[in-house]
């Protein structure tokens, strides 16, 4: 396909995945219902539709580009198909971090999340240094997750709130319900910031496809672009999970199901990433919201029933090879 | 060896089951164990301190309790078995959502407990009372205390004009029909607008809206304790539009008692 067509594609599909986002709700509210003769159908339609649906479309759409964008920078970068936000630990210090940040009242949960992920995207870097293999990067993502995980456990159970211990779910498997404009606006400025540094991998991704001394002759400041890559992730799933929680696989899944429409060059994988993981985050955001449970369900969990099937193909794949 | 330990801890279990039946068969218990916030508040109420061996870790904290100040200084239990136990207490007064497991080991090892039912409804709690009342032979506090209650309710201003009101709490939890918000509001002439619901359900921001409330009693928790079950109540959805809102500090909504009287006089106050 060529290129223009894919991208029309992708717009579409976000523009489409938006308006459903905006049009489906736990109620029957509709768009059109601000339009409404019933002057108190129009008013209660229109709050609904600002301050509740779309605040949280953004925040999914946003998320969504986040992890999905920067599980293609790492598979990349570590040259490793297993790799994702997820499953490396980012995620999971980045929700430790926004967990001590907030709920012991020390900082915002965005500057928590963000110096988590920087701290968890650092200490992996370090125990999967250079050239480290698929193994060594999956086990080390594995030990930082789990610990991560318990850690955040302790801080809830330790925390002063009574309500505390309960919020394990969002912080390990994520939501966007009932997020307003306030987790917008203090998460999109880092999120922007960490889109661009991530974006801006992708020539020295496309160099290091042909090989670490290739790339090298190329010119490839690998020192750098390391650099862009730790700190575009830290920077934009440390403040998306601070805001809608630890969401597992949509950097794992997206530039799996990509590469066969638009290539393996990094250039053109990585914008389409990022517009896939909106999509794919909003439309689980709406089966959540339509499945019927007393409790909604959790985004984690939609996205767990996509991904996990992808990870173990993905794992079953990398065993053929060998 | 294994023998020995074992026979020596029913010969202990024994030992309690004796000094506890000569003293359970309907006398005034001296030795109560309060294992419960809703209890330590009913039993600090009706009976003399001297009686109360120990009260749950939330008794003294004026954030939950009303009468905190009377706990101060009262030993504290956790509410498992073991250490009540050992506290050889002749009455232990505990509540219905308390550690199950931990009652009915008391109850197999002699110990007579009294359990505070859920109440959902105004009558039900006036029983409640009255008969824990009975229990630690306090009958006239008691009937005291529900006569207070009850000329509290009295005593409020009804509303003007039809009022449609929500009862928000922590985490988004909203009470419906069957809950004691529900028989407050309807003490006061006040329309629950989640009256379709049974019981307490969540709802989302969207949900809740939709049900048109004019007035929003939000349960408030005290303390600077972030958490995100609080924050769910500071949407800002909910302020918008003409809905009124009334904070209700969460100890008097917590328990089935005199705290209510207070909930309802803030929330009449709120609705006139």
């Amino acid at each position: 396909m060529t290129g223009s067509v894919l991208t029309r594609i992708a717009a579409g599909a976000v523009a489409l995945a938006l308006a459903v986002s905006m049009s489906v709700g736990t109620t029957r509210l509709a768009p059109w219902d601000v339009l409404s003769e019933d002057a108190q159908l129009r008013a209660l339609a229109a709050t609904v539709l600002w301050e509740v649906r779309a605040p949280r479309t953004l925040l999914a759409a946003m998320t969504g580009a986040s992890l999905a964008l920067s599980g293609a920078v790492l598979q990349g970068l570590f040259r490793n198909p297993l790799a994702d936000p997820g499953i490396i630990g980012v995620s999971a210090t980045a929700a430790l971090g926004a967990v001590l940040a907030f709920h012991f009242s020390v900082a915002t949960p965005i500057a928590g999340g963000l110096a988590g992920g920087f701290v968890g995207a650092l200490l992996l870097a370090a125990l999967a240094g250079r050239g480290a293999g698929t193994l060594t990067l999956v086990l080390a993502g594995v030990a930082i997750s789990s610990l991560a995980v318990a850690l955040t456990s302790l801080a809830l159970n330790l925390a002063p709130s009574p309500f505390a211990a309960y919020e394990i779910m969002f912080w390990l498997l994520g939501a966007v319900a009932d997020r307003s404009w306030r987790e917008v606006t203090t998460t999109l400025p880092f999120v922007v910031i960490g889109w661009a540094m991530l974006l801006a991998t992708g020539r020295g991704l496309a160099a290091l496809t042909l090989g670490e001394d290739v790339a090298r002759s190329m010119g490839l400041a690998q020192g750098r672009l390391r650099g862009l890559a730790i700190a575009g992730t830290a920077c934009c799933v440390g403040a998306s999970v601070a805001a809608s929680g630890g969401i597992g696989f949509v950097g794992l899944v997206v530039p799996h199901l990509l590469r066969p429409l638009v290539g393996h060059d990094p250039r053109r994988l990585l914008p389409f990433s990022a517009a896939g993981g909106a999509v794919l985050l909003l439309t689980a955001d709406i089966a959540v919201r339509l499945v019927p449970a007393a409790q909604e369900l959790k985004l984690g969990v939609a996205t767990a029933l996509v991904g996990a099937p992808v990870f173990l193909w993905q794992v079953l794949r990398l065993r053929g090879i060998r | 060896m294994r023998q020995a330990a074992l026979r020596g801890v029913s010969a202990l279990a024994l030992a309690f089951c004796l000094t506890v039946d000569a003293s359970a068969g309907g006398a005034t218990p001296m030795r109560i164990v309060s294992a419960n916030l809703c209890a330590d508040r009913l039993v600090i109420d009706l009976v003399p301190r001297e009686r109360i061996l120990s009260v749950s870790p939330f008794a003294a904290d004026p954030g939950l309790s009303p009468s905190s100040d009377r706990a101060v200084g009262l030993p504290v239990n956790r509410g498992d078995a073991e250490e009540i136990l050992e506290l050889r207490p002749d009455l232990v007064v505990t509540g219905a959502f308390a550690s199950r497991g931990a009652a009915a080991l008391l109850r197999r090892a002699g110990v007579a407990v009294h359990e505070i039912p859920v109440t959902a409804d105004l009558a039900a709690a006036r029983a409640a009372i009255r008969d824990l009342a009975r229990r630690l032979d306090a009958v006239a506090r008691g009937e005291a205390m529900i006569a207070a209650l009850d000329a509290r309710l009295d005593a409020l201003p009804r509303p003007l004009v039809s009022v449609r009101a929500v009862s928000l709490h922590a985490g988004g939890w909203v009470a419906g029909a069957g809950s004691l918000a529900d028989a407050v509001f309807s003490r006061l002439g006040i329309v629950n607008a989640a009256a379709s619901r049974i019981g307490f359900v969540q709802m989302d921001v969207e949900t809740l809206l939709s049900h048109a409330p004019e007035l929003f009693a939000v349960e408030r928790h005290g303390g600077p304790a972030a958490s995100r079950a609080a924050e769910a109540m500071t949407h800002p959805a909910l302020a918008r539009g003409a809905a009124r809102r009334v904070e209700i500090p969460a100890r008097d909504w917590a328990c089935a008692d005199a705290g209510l009287g207070q909930a309802a006089a803030l929330i009449a106050g709120a609705a006139r």
